[in-house]
């Protein structure tokens, strides 16, 4: 800074006082040289006093107006300069001085990279630093004498010192003589436009930017002008997706909307809501394209609003995702079936606290229990389980809690809402000491159906055993009941054997065939309950009476040596009848054959009455005797296997039995009276199986 | 008729027995080794109950030997046991049983164990061998 006029600091201090801004200082050069430009004429000595205060005045005025200007020019980054040209005179137009007259404000130097006066101002000041490009359109450029040519403005690059570049804007007015042929001065400005091209330039390369981004993005972009319905832009991928640009020559409001397609016009509200409110909308929807076919679009909508709160601009970004819609519709009905699943046999969550009282319940526990999770949430454990498994659920948290349970699940039963118990699995752990679960974790699963199958298990391992067991009685008692006769024959060879041969041996000859006997008719009961046992039921027409004749002729000779029992029969018959011959025979001839057996030795007249009733729907047969009858505690007992009721050892135990079997594969029923020793009545029913037969 | 009466092996021998033809087996066959001098036959588990219902257990004339079939209707060998033994505590200790069965079935072999006054257990049909075994060991006991 150098302050080489003493009579502006003065004026400046006369000012401002002592203390002149230090913002000043720098232009106090710069003003100084201004001010010495300005033209003082002489003024004559009788005004002298008036003129010097005038001129202290106006000086005083110039020295503030130049402070400002400077300032204003510094701000506004635009420097002014003037350019006079030299006088012509009159006479022959010569001009008056060779010289021009220049003027540059400091910020023209400023601008420029030049300290304020430091440079000599000529004609070609600009030159040096022009771009070389612009240098040929400003000397085109160069103001003329062409009155035409009053104004003039360029634009154009300089290169300072330092090597950098400023964009300046120079306006020029050219002002001219009184003639009005010659110019003489043109006074313009240099404006410093560096910044705002800067910008101008960054956000054109942005905008070239965006565009480029936008066109090789494969989502489809549009940018729409709502109020004034009409595309402001859209991208390459958008023509192709959408098959052309569908809103193009739209005009009314709702346009942008018919891009969706008509059956997805449901959400349309909600969309519409949205937007107008300025939330971005993520939508998915169909298009119909050109063959008629759908795309699936999934999109973005991004509104704009105007200062007015209106909804302006909508941007949509939008990608076809039928493939993936197609993809993701068969996946999502596995889903939802298998979601299905997973709900149906879904675990409930339960958490406990140390005292085993529900702290959390899954929403799923309603299903499982009927209780809602705030139903139980507060509960003890115990509270919720079935009393009979209670201590067993206690002892097994505990054995959690402690750490030395062998295992971290339990079947145990709960007791539902509807008081109904409910056999789950439960798998425990405990993680009380987890921060973020703090409790004892049990979840629960539904095991009643396992439990069921479980059940059903044992009773078929049950039933199994049973008939193991069964099985074994049975090869037990048959084989001792065939073995039984045998022995007795070999001691009965035996005692003949010490006999001497001419010793009489009826006795033995008839314990023989007796014994013989017993163990055919055994082996036939045998046979008979295989056939029950095994054999499906063959149901043909059938004669009951025949049936009946055939077995009293066969058993008329049953027990020669006792007192002979009289057969007596009262058939009512005569439909066509359908069973099976075998069982109805194995029916008619036990009993049969136990009523001659068991006839009365004390009656006068033993006999045994067989009485046949046959309908088209049923048989009705009676076996009715009064032989020595059946106590009534033995009743319930003999049909039983190899239940024997007398001492009388030719009885096998399977007769009663195997009648009962044949009369249940029969579908009929038997009934038995009896009063020891007045006689026995059986009774049984058995279905005409004709209609069975038909089918 | 002292001499006779030395003969036989056993005073008075009891036999429970349904079948017909193996009460006449031990009938024949005892009669033929003087094997008792007296033997009562019963048809069932039951008759024989009640005759040892009447019988006054301090009274001599308790039987030698009881010959015990199993299988029997009603009531079974065992089940007599059970019941003898039951109602008459004494009985048990005095009275000796020889099983007489046709049964091969272990089941029984083991039942008859846990029964002390069984003390033979005889598969059938009995002949004078066996009858003569069971004498012979029935005597070094008594002595």
């Amino acid at each position: 800074m150098s302050i080489n006029n003493k009579n502006l600091l003065h004026q400046l201090k006369e000012h401002f006082g002592n203390s002149i801004p230090i913002d000043l200082l720098p232009f106090l050069g710069s003003v100084n040289d201004v001010y010495n430009n300005i033209d003082v004429s002489p003024a004559p000595v009788s005004d002298a006093l008036v003129k010097v205060k005038n001129k202290a005045k106006s000086k005083e005025d110039c020295g503030r107006m130049k402070v400002h200007h400077a300032l204003i020019q510094q701000t506004a980054k635009t420097g002014s300069w003037e350019f006079n040209f030299p006088e012509h005179t009159s006479s022959d137009h010569k001009r008056v001085s060779d010289s021009h007259v220049y003027y540059f404000s400091d910020e023209v130097y400023r601008i420029l990279g030049l300290e304020p006066g430091s440079y000599e101002l000529s004609k070609d000041f600009f030159f040096p630093q022009l771009n070389p490009y612009d240098l040929g359109i400003i000397l085109q450029n160069e103001p003329g004498t062409d009155a035409d040519n009053k104004k003039y403005e360029e634009e154009h690059t300089v290169f300072l010192k330092d090597g950098s570049e400023r964009v300046v804007l120079k306006k020029s007015d050219i002002y001219f003589d009184k003639s009005g042929f010659s110019p003489s001065r043109i006074i313009g400005t240099l404006q410093d436009i560096t910044e705002k091209k800067m910008l101008e330039n960054d956000l054109q390369n942005l905008r070239r930017e965006k565009e480029t981004i936008l066109q090789n993005l494969f989502n489809a972009y549009l940018s729409y002008d709502v109020i004034n319905s009409r595309v402001l832009f859209s991208n390459l991928a958008f023509e192709k997706i959408f098959e052309g640009t569908p809103l193009e020559g739209k005009t009314s409001e709702a346009s942008f909307l018919s891009l969706i397609s008509d059956e997805d016009k449901t959400g349309e509200y909600t969309l519409l809501r949205k937007l107008v409110k300025g939330i971005t909308a993520v939508h998915n929807f169909r298009i119909r394209l050109n063959d008629g076919s759908f795309r699936w679009l999934e999109s973005r909508m991004i509104p704009t609003l105007g200062r007015d709160g209106r909804l302006v601009r909508i941007e949509l970004v939008a990608n076809d995702v039928t493939a993936y819609k197609k993809a993701d519709s068969s996946a999502n009905e596995v889903k939802t079936a298998l979601q299905k699943q997973l709900f149906s046999v879904g675990e409930a969550v339960l958490l406990l606290n140390e005292e085993l009282i529900v702290t959390y319940a899954s929403e799923n526990v309603t299903r499982l229990l009927g209780f809602t999770p705030e139903d139980i949430v507060g509960t003890a454990i115990r509270n919720l389980v079935y009393p009979g498994d209670n201590e067993k659920v206690v002892v097994f948290y505990n054995g959690i809690l402690a750490g030395d349970s062998e295992t971290d699940r339990l079947a145990f039963r709960f007791i539902s809402k509807a008081g109904d118990e409910v056999w789950c699995e439960c798998v425990v752990q405990d993680m009380t000491d987890n921060g973020l679960v703090g409790g004892i974790l049990t979840r629960v699963r539904d095991a009643t159906f396992f439990k069921e199958q479980e059940s059903h298990l044992i009773s078929t391992v049950d039933d199994l055993k049973k008939i193991n067991a069964s099985l074994e009685d049975f090869v037990s008692v048959v084989s001792h009941d065939l073995r039984a006769p045998l022995l007795s024959m070999k001691g009965i060879m035996d005692l003949m054997d010490m006999k001497e041969e001419s010793a009489p041996m009826a006795n033995e000859l008839e314990y023989l065939r007796s014994s013989v006997e017993k163990l055919d008719s055994f082996i036939i009961d045998l046979l008979d309950y295989s056939r029950c046992t095994r054999s499906g039921v063959k149901p043909e027409s059938i004669c009951l009476e025949d049936i009946l004749d055939t077995t009293t002729n066969y058993l008329r000779f049953m027990n020669p040596q006792q007192k002979p029992v009289e057969f007596k029969k009262r058939v009512k018959n005569g439909v066509l009848f359908y069973s099976d011959p075998k069982m109805i025979n194995i029916i008619l001839n036990n009993l049969i054959s136990n009523a001659i057996r068991y006839s009365s030795p004390s009656s006068d007249h033993p006999y045994v009455e067989v009485n046949i009733n046959a309908t088209s729907e049923n048989a009705r047969i009676e076996v009715i005797d009064n032989g020595i009858g059946i106590a009534k505690e033995d009743q319930e007992r003999v049909f039983d296997m190899f239940y024997r009721v007398s001492e009388d050892s030719n009885g096998t135990g399977l007769g009663l039995h195997l009648v009962k079997m044949a009369v249940e594969k029969l579908a009929g029923e038997i009934t038995i009276e009896s009063e020891h020793n007045v006689g026995t009545k059986f009774s049984i029913l058995i279905p005409n199986m004709l209609n069975n037969n038909q089918n | 008729m002292d001499t006779a009466a030395s003969k036989f092996s056993f005073k008075k021998v009891v036999a429970i027995e349904d079948t017909k033809i193996d009460q006449y087996i031990i009938q024949s066959t005892m009669k033929k080794c003087n094997f008792s001098e007296q033997l009562i036959v019963f048809g069932s588990a039951g008759d024989a109950l009640s005759h040892f219902d009447a019988v006054d257990e301090t009274m001599p004339d308790l039987p030698d030997l009881i010959f015990l079939d199993i299988h029997m209707p009603k009531m079974n060998g065992f089940e007599f046991l059970a019941a003898l033994n039951e109602k008459h505590d004494s009985l048990k200790h005095k009275v000796n049983i020889v099983l007489l069965t046709s049964s091969l079935d272990p089941i029984d072999k083991k039942l008859s164990s846990e029964f002390p006054n069984i003390k033979l257990f005889l598969n059938k049909p009995l002949n004078t061998e066996k009858l003569e075994k069971i004498s012979a060991m029935m005597c070094v006991e008594s002595n």
